[in-house]
C-alpha cells in the first residue's frame, strides 16, 4: 500500500460551466449557478432558486440517453471529459468507476410518483431508469469498460469524497490500475422540498459563513476525476492536477440530520494522519460550507478544534454551485485540484459580513493567486457519514 | 491474509437471526413472502422510529440479532463500520414523500421526519447511530450485485485498515412501490423481503472464523453476453482451485432462467457439476440487493450443518450475481467451519 495517486484528468457537469477549463474560469471569477429552477414544477413554494445545469444534450455523450436517469446522463459526461482529460484509454485496463450520488434515479423516481398519483401507466423504460447502480454502469458501458469494478456509493451528501477515497484505496493497493471518480446528482423535487420543508433553503443566493445566510440552494451536476499512480502519470508524462494524500471517513452515530462537532473533528485528524500531514502544513480548507446556520456553525467549530484560532483560509464552493448533493464533494475535489494546478483560490461569493461563530477567512467574493501545497477537502452527511480528503501539489 | 466472516445473523420469512434462517435453508420448504412478526415499533421501541422505513428497520434489528446472538464473536470498537448495499433505498418511502408534495395544500406540507429515511444511506447510517458504530459508514448501490460490491469494497476497507470490522450486508423491503417498479420490468419472480448481515475481521487475526473471501471479481457484459462473462469471472476466481475443492455454490437468480445461467457457468468453468445449490430466491423469494448477503449467509448455514459430520473444514463455495443492469460477479469463499468465538485459528490450508 505504498503506491503514491496521482489526479491526472478531471470531467465537469456544472451550473457554472461544463469541462474543467470552464469550470475553472468560473470558479476563478466567481460565477453563480443560481437561477430559477425549471426541472420540477415549484407552484406552490414561496421561493424557487436553484443551482440548475442548463443547455446539457445527453445526446451529445450518449447514444441511448433514455436508459439512463439525469443523474447518470452527467455522470457519462463527466467521466468521459476527465478520460479525455487525462489522455489515456482505459478500456483494457483493470479500472474502478465509482460514482457518489445522493439521489441516484430519484428524480424519474419521482414522475413514476407523479404518474400514479395521476392515474398514468408507468412503462418498463420509466421503471428501468431508476436504480441508483444505472450511475456507474452507465459510465462503464458508455466507456466500453469491461472488466472493471462499479461502484454506486450512496453515503448522501459525502458521497463523493467516499468515491474518491475507494479509487484512491483502489489504486494504491495495486487492484486497479485506473479509477474513475466522483459523484453525480439531479436536482429533485424530494431533496428541494425536503430542505425546504426544513426551513433550510435560501430564498435567493447561496451565502455560506455570512451573518446573513439562510441556507443551502439546492443543485446539480457531475465531478469526476481519473485517479492512477504517480508513477505511471510521471511514466507518461501525463500532466498531474494533484496527488491524493489521503483521506477519512467516519460516522457521528447520532442525530440523522444534525452535525456532531467531535465527530467532524475526529474525521478531518483522520484524514490528516492518514496523509501523514500536520495541521500546520494545510493552506486551504475547501469546507461543506452548506450555507446552512448550523452546518457552518459546527463544521468551523470542528476546524477551530483541530487547527486552532486561525486556521488555513476556509471557502465553500457551494456558493456558487448550490449543494449538489452527491456531486458535491466530488466537484469540490475537483476544485481543490484546479486550484492546486493553476494557483489559486476560489472565493465565497454573496459574501457580506462573516459570522463571529464561524471565525473563518472565506477568500470574500474574488477569488486571489496562492501557492498551495496542501488543500483539505470536506464533506458531511445526513446520518453522519463525514469524509474528508487531502490533496497534495506535485 | 484473507478477509473473515466471523458471524452473521438474518432477517427472513423463515423468521428472525440466524437459527430460524438456518433451520429454513436446511429444512428447504419455501417460506412466505414477509418477515413474519416484524412490527418496527414492537422490535426497536417508539423512540426515532416513528416515521422509520422498513429497510432501515430489518437492517437495524438484523446488526441486533447479529450483535446478540454472536455476543462472543462480535467485537466492536470507535473503528468498527458499517457497509451495506442498496437498490434504490426505500423507494416506498420516496414515493409517499413525493405523494405527500404533489396531493397536500401545500408542496411543502410533508413529514421532515421522514426525510432522512427517504435517503439511500439510511439503513447504513441508522445501524450506526442505533448501535453506536463509528467506523466508516458506506452504502453501496448495485442491485443484484450488491452482495460482491459491499463485499469488495468492505475488504479494501479492512485490508487498508481503515475499518477495525465490518457489518456488512443488505436489507430490501418489499411494499408496493418496489412491487410496481419490479413488474413493471417484467420481473415476475414471488418478490421477498429482509435483510442479511456478515460480521467481516480483516484476514491474520487469531479469531476463529467461519469462513474467509478467498478471490471475486466482476465483469460488465457489455455485448448483452452475461453468460459469457460470468464465465470469464469464475475462470478468473477459480484459477489453481481443484475443481472438486468446490463444495457448493448459490445463485443469485430471481427465476428459473437466470439461476440456470448462473449454474451453466459455474459448470463450465469447472468442467463439473457442484454437489450443492442453494437459491435463495426459492426459499425467502428476491430480495433485490439483500440477495447476496443470503446468498452467502445460506452457504454458510448449509455449511455449518454438514461441518458437524464428519467433512474436513476447508471447502470452497461459490456466490455468483447476474444484474439486469449488465454487471455480473462472483465470489468465492472458503468454509472454515470455526464457531467464530476467539480460539485458534483452523482449517485453514492458505
Amino acid at each position: 500500500m505504498t503506491r503514491r495517486v496521482a489526479v491526472t484528468g478531471l470531467g465537469v457537469v456544472s451550473s457554472i460551466g461544463t469541462g474543467a477549463d470552464e469550470f475553472g474560469r468560473g470558479l476563478r471569477e466567481g460565477r453563480s449557478g443560481a437561477r430559477p429552477i425549471t426541472g420540477f414544477d415549484t407552484t406552490g413554494f414561496a421561493h424557487d432558486i436553484g443551482c440548475e445545469v442548463v443547455g446539457f444534450d445527453p445526446a451529445a455523450w450518449l447514444d441511448d440517453p433514455q436508459r439512463l436517469p439525469r443523474a447518470g446522463q452527467f455522470a457519462v459526461a463527466a467521466a468521459t471529459m476527465a478520460v479525455r482529460d487525462a489522455g489515456i484509454d482505459p478500456t483494457d485496463a483493470r479500472s474502478l468507476v465509482s460514482i457518489g450520488t445522493t439521489d441516484g434515479g430519484a428524480d424519474r423516481g419521482e414522475r413514476i410518483a407523479e404518474a400514479l398519483v395521476r392515474g398514468e401507466e408507468v412503462t418498463a423504460e420509466e421503471a428501468a431508469r431508476v436504480p441508483a447502480g444505472l450511475l456507474s454502469t452507465g459510465v462503464a458501458r458508455a466507456l466500453g469498460l469491461s472488466i472493471v469494478e462499479v461502484s454506486t456509493i450512496a453515503t448522501a451528501c459525502a458521497a463523493g469524497n467516499y468515491a474518491i477515497g475507494d479509487g484512491y484505496d483502489a489504486v494504491a493497493t495495486g487492484d486497479v490500475d485506473v479509477a474513475l471518480c466522483g459523484g453525480a446528482d439531479a436536482l429533485c423535487r424530494m431533496t428541494f422540498t425536503g430542505f425546504y420543508r426544513l426551513g433550510a433553503v435560501d430564498p435567493a443566493a447561496c451565502r455560506p459563513f455570512d451573518v446573513d445566510r439562510k441556507g443551502i440552494l439546492t443543485g446539480e451536476g457531475a465531478g469526476v476525476l481519473v485517479l492512477e499512480t504517480l508513477d505511471a502519470a510521471v511514466h507518461r508524462g501525463a500532466r498531474i492536477y494533484a496527488e491524493v494524500l489521503g483521506y477519512g471517513l467516519n460516522c457521528d452515530a447520532g442525530h440523522p440530520v444534525a452535525p456532531d462537532r467531535d465527530s467532524v473533528a475526529r474525521c478531518m485528524r483522520l484524514a490528516l494522519d492518514d496523509a501523514g500531514v500536520t495541521p500546520g502544513d494545510v493552506d486551504l480548507i475547501s469546507a461543506h460550507g452548506t450555507g446552512t446556520k448550523v452546518n457552518d456553525v459546527t463544521e468551523c467549530g470542528a476546524i477551530h478544534d483541530v487547527y486552532g484560532a486561525t486556521p488555513p483560509r476556509t471557502v465553500s464552493v457551494k456558493s456558487m454551485l448550490g449543494h449538489t448533493m452527491g456531486a458535491a464533494s466530488a466537484l469540490s475535489a475537483i476544485a481543490c485540484s484546479l486550484a492546486i494546478a493553476d494557483g489559486f483560490i476560489p472565493p465565497t461569493i454573496n459574501h457580506t459580513a462573516t459570522d463571529p461563530e464561524c471565525a473563518v477567512d472565506c477568500v470574500p467574493n474574488e477569488s486571489v493567486p496562492a501557492t498551495l501545497n496542501v488543500v483539505q477537502n470536506n464533506a458531511l452527511a445526513f446520518g453522519g457519514n463525514n469524509a474528508v480528503v487531502l490533496f497534495g501539489r506535485n | 491474509m484473507a478477509t473473515q466472516i466471523c458471524a452473521w445473523s438474518a432477517t427472513s420469512p423463515f423468521g428472525h437471526g440466524r437459527a430460524a434462517f438456518g433451520a429454513g435453508v436446511r429444512a428447504g420448504v419455501p417460506a412466505g413472502d414477509v418477515v413474519p412478526d416484524f412490527d418496527i415499533a414492537d422490535r426497536l421501541g417508539r423512540k426515532g422510529t416513528s416515521s422509520m422505513d422498513r429497510t432501515t428497520a430489518l437492517a437495524v434489528s438484523t446488526v441486533g440479532l447479529l450483535c446478540k446472538d454472536d455476543a462472543a464473536a462480535v467485537v466492536t470498537d470507535e473503528r468498527t463500520g458499517v457497509v451495506l448495499g442498496t437498490t434504490s433505498g426505500s423507494t416506498q418511502t420516496q414515493f409517499a414523500f413525493t405523494t405527500d408534495s404533489l396531493t397536500r395544500r401545500k408542496p411543502y406540507f410533508v413529514n421532515p421526519a421522514q426525510m432522512p429515511f427517504a435517503l439511500m444511506n439510511s439503513a447504513a447510517a441508522q445501524c450506526a447511530s442505533w448501535h453506536g458504530l463509528t467506523g466508516p459508514n458506506t452504502t453501496v448501490a448495485a442491485g443484484r450485485l450488491a452482495g460482491i460490491a459491499t463485499l469488495r469494497y468492505a475488504d479494501r476497507l479492512l485490508r487498508t485498515g481503515r475499518a477495525s470490522a465490518l457489518f456488512a450486508g443488505a436489507a430490501e423491503e418489499c411494499g408496493d412501490a418496489r412491487t410496481l417498479l419490479e413488474r413493471r420490468r417484467g420481473n415476475t419472480a414471488r418478490l421477498g423481503e429482509g435483510a442479511a448481515v456478515l460480521y467481516l475481521r480483516p484476514g491474520g487475526g487469531n479469531r476463529s472464523a467461519l469462513a474467509e473471501v478467498v478471490a471475486l471479481d466482476t465483469r460488465l457484459a457489455v455485448a448483452g453476453r452475461p453468460r459469457e462473462a460470468l464465465t470469464e469471472c469464475l475462470r478468473r476466481v477459480l484459477a489453481g482451485v481443484a475443481p472438486r475443492e468446490v463444495w457448493g455454490m448459490a445463485p443469485s437468480g430471481p427465476d428459473p432462467v437466470t439461476t440456470e445461467l448462473e449454474r451453466d457457468a459455474v459448470s463450465a468453468a469447472l468442467g463439473r457439476e457442484v454437489e450443492r445449490v442453494v437459491v435463495p430466491a426459492e426459499l425467502v423469494g428476491d430480495t433485490g440487493a439483500a440477495t447476496g448477503a443470503f446468498q452467502l449467509a445460506a452457504l454458510l448455514a448449509l455449511g455449518e450443518a454438514e461441518n458437524e459430520g464428519e467433512r474436513e473444514p476447508g471447502r470452497l463455495a461459490v456466490a455468483t450475481a447476474v444484474d439486469r443492469d449488465g454487471m455480473v460477479g462472483c465470489v468465492v469463499v472458503r468454509l472454515l467451519g470455526g464457531s467464530g468465538i476467539a480460539t485458534q485459528v483452523r482449517g485453514s490450508s492458505r
